[in-house]
């Protein structure tokens, strides 16, 4: 059993390194990963998870950084948008900037990371499959068809790199 | 945010002992840190369970139960293979609720234990009876999103999709306290205003809900979950309709009917489940059991729809049972 | 068009890169060593006299540094005119500190009797929220007429008249970046701002104003912008992060929160419109009368001056529109993407589409009878140019046929009409010594006008895109640029660039003819050189021009472009049809939105793939407004202040979209280009009100059309 005061030092796993950070006990994954760990590119577009702007991959499922603690997500995988590209783009950032997805940016990074965690798992996805799995990620500027299109794209662009290998 | 002590039990024994005045479960936390946010919820202590082992297991134990721990997410149980196999019904109440994130996190027991979400209730602005005010705003108010069954006092709507779905399907919730354990069938486990003005459920502050069991369904049951919500993802129910249906030949032998986003508490009509024991499905008897269904419905201001919103979603539902009989039947 | 090797094609674009990696700074990822938190306490009540401001609780929280109040600074005022409205202010050390101080600030109300409905407020013992302009009635704000023909004989003309009261309700811009702002003052006092803004001119013009200082002297630097649509243009928090910063001497940051966004941003206004439409049997509009009444809130802000930009559509020889605009104990409205057009397209093209109904008549038949054409007047006089209404419709038409019809679906159809503006525009374009090219614009990108500008340059200079190098510099390094809105940005700085790089392909000329036995006029460019018309020259790379010109008396090469009108807006007529297929549940009534189509004449597209993302992303919000946004309030508080309650559409919510982009091109908008920015939500609502009317029978008058009318009006549909 672990108890935790005002401010703690805790450790977080953040795209495959170890971090070590005081946070307060009040600050969520999404404050962590901004104002301690300068991660930005994960964003804040409401603060109580309705928008997904701020979603990261926890164990390799999208979730809501805001709503969740960060002394509660010891021990797991975060994955940030920071993390994804290697040292090209990976062929979802790539579909979205071809496809014209992309606008303000703002519900970008969130967005991409959904659907990297959705192509994970299904390589052959329907336009309806896309929509249901981007549901909890809003985004103002694009009306959500080149978005859809651009993961649809990556989805093909998956399965050709896939076969190559 | 006011600020707190964290810790975390690895047993229930040790989360039962760390309850008390100021102490508050964490489970997914996708409803209380929105109410903390808000100011609403102000715990001094911050318990969290998921450090509890077995907490969040999913499993089919011999008595033909499936026994679902407080902690499992709702995506963890949407996937889980004995879900779909067994329980359709829940799937489809699992994949209305919130976003794909959300239920990344949030958990079955937490699920059930949300606060209401009435905006007056959540508002700062308005000092509610449920937030130990003055009276419901809602009445005489913007009263659309409210009750149309079992408001007093209070009109709040139980804004579960899941706990319509499992009481359909005739679920118990398993509660834990330091003295000893009980088991309750959810029928009981929700409260309503005339019960109780600031709490949805039975648990009391010495209580941690820790699972939840699901029987079999009856053979040749079928289930269906159906829901309006003005967007079609993220939103709350409007209305929801979850059913339960089995039969002998034609004759309807089990029916759970159990309304959403209408009342107080998730809310089982039981006398629609009696008139359709014994009897076919017919077109005339589905009309009358949709009639029947709100025969005790008192809307509000604004919300007279919702009660064309039941009838129409039991209507649909009940003729979707009555077609998969048809179906099984060729 | 086929004289362009790159304009016109779907160039994507480069800002996308840093955006898909995380990489792009916007306002809030900006820290600094030692910056504190703002924080806002705000009125819970709608209308009220401050009798006292008791800080000293947050005084000793540790870690608060500033606290501003009516008492001890001009930004607060002590009487309260909406819920929401800014009471103090504070700046702490760390957000957590700052919000906890801001709850122990305790203030103490007398309430007093707000009015918060437009209509209800005109009347003489309706409380005064501010001075009428009118005679007749109270609270008054801004009142005008517009009007021609004889009223009387237009309606003595007509053998039927649709008579309706339309309702809008407030429509938040939502974009999904909150309000966010950074203000730094340094040693010399030259104060810097950060901020999401759509204009950091007007930024450094206010603030300049407000504190006395000259404009040299304020920095605005707009990082990237999350999404602005309007409700991005004029200061919010600036003001108060400015002069904390400066009491305290230490960078502050605010950031509004989603809640703060609902309650005190500028939102698109809520309107009633009371409209009577006349028309002949033979389907000849002969009259129309309408009262007008928007609510402004607590201060001016609706946008009441765009009728002439959205109406004349029809011929109507006998018009009279009355234009008012309304004080209530509300919320300030402001601009939100194409401001005052959708509410109004909503009601007229719902009249329309009524009267059409009523004559037995095809509502695109009806509209084609009446649409006006080149040389028929605007609502205020001009004379119409060619423009592009009746091809809207005409492919509109070709739609609908291939439409099949099926129970419980509709087909809508309306019109539209937009105007985009001009405004201030300069670049600063500069040859670098390896032939690459820099474009300074202090114009905020939203649209992706940064990528046409460069597409622009590449063409011009026949040299490949890469070579182009377009940023948004800040306010003491780039020229001056308008605000980016009114769908002016690409089509204002546009002409600005070309401008400058026909200047620039003349001083190369010019240099050009240093080096070559050719006079400048013989001169172009191909391939990435400068040759002889007459191909009596093989050319001169314009690589190789650049970097002798910057060792020679020449120097280097820098031009400017600059461009503007007095007038505002530009002479560019943008005409849209839209056609939406919804479906209505016959047991719930339920609305889907099965497609939406969208025929706009957006003159000339320099990127395709970018103007269909404007028009794609105008559909779902117009559609958002249409049918499930709207702020709702009790005794002027708003309840749905979060993005659960107010609810934007998600993935699911949003149709099959068709952009179909008709190109007439504009006279004098550079390469024939019209705005796009705006113009695809105006008239959504209409056309999903109509669509629904063709479902069900049933006319909604009211947004969001809910469809707490279709279940419980309808009852069972399935005999439909």
């Amino acid at each position: 059993m672990n108890r935790y005061g005002l401010k703690e030092k805790i450790e977080l796993r953040i795209n495959h390194a170890t971090h070590h950070i005081e946070v307060d006990v009040r600050d969520t994954l999404l404050d962590a990963l901004r104002d301690q760990l300068g991660l930005t590119g994960t964003k804040r577009g409401c603060d109580m998870g309705e928008c997904g702007a701020c979603t990261v991959l926890m164990d390799g499922k999208p979730i809501n950084s805001c709503m969740l603690l960060a002394v509660d997500v010891m021990g797991r995988n975060i994955m940030t948008i920071e993390g994804l590209a290697q040292d090209e783009l990976h062929p979802i950032q790539q579909a979205f900037v071809e496809n014209g997805a992309v606008q303000c940016g703002f519900c970008t990074p969130g967005m991409i990371l959904t659907a990297k965690a959705f192509l994970d798992h299904c390589s052959n996805p329907t336009d309806d499959d896309v929509r249901q799995a981007i549901s909890g990620n809003l985004c103002r500027c694009t009306g959500y068809r080149k978005i859809v299109e651009a993961i649809l794209d990556a989805a093909s662009r998956l399965r050709r790199g896939k076969r190559h290998v | 945010m006011k600020t707190f002590e964290y810790i975390t039990p690895e047993t229930i024994d040790e989360a039962l002992e760390l309850l008390g005045e100021g102490a508050q479960i964490l489970a997914g936390g996708t409803d209380l840190l929105g109410e903390m946010k808000r100011g609403l919820a102000t715990p001094k202590r911050l318990i969290n369970l998921k450090g509890i082992q077995g907490l969040a297991d999913i499993r089919s134990i011999p008595d033909g139960f499936l026994t679902i721990g407080s902690l499992a997410t709702l995506s963890h149980l949407a996937e889980h293979p004995l879900v779909a196999q067994h329980y359709p019904l829940l799937i489809e109440a699992l994949q209305r609720t919130a976003s794909p994130q959300i239920r990344n996190i949030a958990t079955v027991g937490g699920n059930l234990c949300q606060r209401p979400r009435c905006w007056y209730y959540r508002h700062s602005a308005f000092p509610c009876i449920r937030k130990h005010g003055e009276g419901c705003f809602a009445m005489g108010g913007q009263d659309r999103y409210h009750a149309i069954f079992g408001g007093h006092r209070c009109f709040i709507v139980h804004p579960s999709d899941l706990a319509p779905a499992l009481m359909a399907l005739d679920a118990e919730v398993r509660i834990a306290h330091a003295d000893d354990s009980r088991i309750v069938p959810l029928t009981d486990f929700f409260v309503g205003p005339r019960d109780s003005l600031t709490q949805e459920n039975i648990l009391t502050r010495q209580e941690i809900l820790t699972a939840i069991r699901i029987p079999v369904p009856p053979d040749n049951a079928y289930g269906t979950y159906l829901k309006v919500s003005e967007r079609k993802a993220t939103d709350f129910a409007l209305a929801s309709v979850a059913v339960s249906i089995a039969w002998l030949d034609t004759q309807v032998t089990h029916a759970r009917v159990v309304l959403g986003g209408v009342a107080p508490v998730p809310w089982r009509v039981k006398q629609v489940e009696e008139m359709l024991i014994g009897d076919e499905l017919s077109g005339k008897r589905i009309e009358r059991a949709c009639e029947r269904a709100v025969d005790d419905a008192t809307p509000l201001r604004h919300n007279r729809y919702k009660v064309a919103l039941v009838k129409g979603l039991l209507r649909k539902a009940l003729h979707a049972a009555h077609r998969s009989r048809e179906k099984g039947e060729k | 068009m086929s004289e362009h090797w790159l304009l016109g094609k779907r160039v994507p674009r480069p800002d996308a890169i840093p955006k898909v990696t995380g990489e792009a700074v916007y306002t809030d990822d900006i820290t600094f060593p030692g910056m504190l938190y703002g924080a806002v306490v705000r009125s819970p009540y709608a209308c009220a006299s401050i009798r006292s401001v008791d800080t000293s609780r947050a005084e000793q929280l540790p870690g608060v540094r500033a606290i501003l109040t009516p008492t001890n600074s001009s930004l607060f005022s002590t009487e309260i005119l909406y819920a929401g409205q800014k009471v103090a202010a504070l700046a702490a050390t760390d957000p957590h500190t700052a919000q906890e101080a801001a709850s122990l600030i305790q203030v103490e109300y007398q309430r007093h009797r707000a009015v918060f409905d437009p209509i209800r407020a005109m009347s003489r013992d309706a409380p005064v929220v501010r001075p009428s302009r009118s005679q007749e009635f109270n609270n008054v704000c801004s009142h005008q007429r517009k009007e021609r023909g004889d009223l009387e004989t237009g309606f003595a003309q007509a053998d039927i008249i649709v008579e309706n009261t339309y309702r809008v309700g407030i429509a938040h811009q939502a974009y999904m970046e909150p309000h966010a702002c950074v203000a730094r003052f340094d040693v010399s006092g030259k104060l810097t701002v950060w901020t999401s803004i759509q204009g950091q001119f007007n930024v450094r013009a206010s603030l300049a104003s407000m504190l006395g200082m000259p404009v040299h002297d304020v920095r605005v630097i707009a990082p990237e912008i999350g999404g602005a649509f309007g409700g991005k243009t004029s200061l919010i928090m600036e003001p108060i992060a400015v002069v904390l910063a400066k009491i305290t001497g230490a960078p502050v940051k605010i950031v509004m929160s989603r809640q703060e966004e609902f309650i005190d941003a500028h939102p698109g206004p809520g309107c009633i419109i009371h409209v009577k439409t006349a028309a002949r049997q033979d389907g000849t509009l002969t009259a129309e009368w309408a009262e007008i009444i928007y609510d402004t809130g607590a201060a001016p802000g609706a946008p009441t001056g765009n009728f002439d930009r959205t109406r004349g559509l029809y011929r109507i020889p006998n018009f009279r529109y009355d234009i008012y605009s309304v004080y209530t104990h509300k919320l300030i409205p402001g601009a939100y993407r194409a401001p005052g057009a959708l509410e109004l397209t909503f009601a007229f093209e719902s009249q329309i589409d009524h009267l059409a109904g009523e004559l037995g008549q095809d509502p695109i038949e009806f509209r084609l009878k009446n649409a006006v054409d080149e040389g028929d007047l605007t609502v205020d006089g001009k004379v119409y140019p060619t423009i592009g209404l009746r091809e809207s419709l005409h492919q509109a038409r070709e739609q609908i046929k291939a439409v099949e019809h099926k129970p419980h679906r509709g087909i809508g159809v309306a019109c539209g009409k937009w105007m985009n503006a001009i405004g201030a525009s300069g670049v600063i374009l500069t040859l670098n010594e390896d032939g690459s090219v820099n474009l300074t614009s202090g114009a905020v990108d939203l649209t992706g006008v940064n990528t046409v500008l460069a597409q622009i340059v590449a063409e011009e200079l026949s040299i490949s895109l890469d070579q182009i190098h377009v940023q948004t510099r800040d306010t003491d390094v780039a020229p001056y640029a308008a605000l980016s809105g009114g769908s002016r940005t690409t089509y204002g700085m546009s002409l600005a660039t070309q401008n400058a790089v026909r200047q620039l392909k003349k001083d190369l000329f010019e240099f050009a003819s240093q080096h070559m036995p050719v006079s400048p006029e013989a001169f172009t460019v191909a391939d990435g050189k400068v040759v002889p018309r007459d191909g009596s020259h093989t050319g001169i790379p314009i690589r190789e021009l650049a970097r002798i010109a910057m060792y020679s008396a020449r120097g280097p090469l820098t031009v400017t472009g600059s461009a503007s009108d007095p007038s505002w807006l530009a002479d560019s007529y943008i005409f849209i049809t839209q056609v939406a297929e919804v479906e209505v549940d016959p047991d719930t009534g339920e609305i889907t939105v099965l497609r939406v189509s969208s025929f706009q004449d957006v003159g000339f597209a320099l990127n395709p793939m970018l103007v269909e993302g404007q028009i794609e992303g105008g559909i779902v919000q117009g559609l958002g407004w249409g049918y499930l946004e709207g702020l709702v309030f009790d005794k002027g508080v708003v309840l749905n202040e979060n993005l659960t309650e107010y609810k934007i559409p998600t993935a699911l919510d949003a149709p099959e979209l068709v952009p179909v982009l008709i190109e007439i091109p504009s006279a004098d908008g550079p390469y024939g280009i019209k705005g796009v920015g705006e113009p695809s939500m105006v008239v959504t609502p209409a056309v999903l009100a109509n669509a629904i009317h063709d479902a069900t029978g049933i006319r909604l008058t009211e947004t969001p059309l809910v469809q707490d009318d279709l279940s419980t009006r309808q009852g069972p549909l399935g005999n439909m």
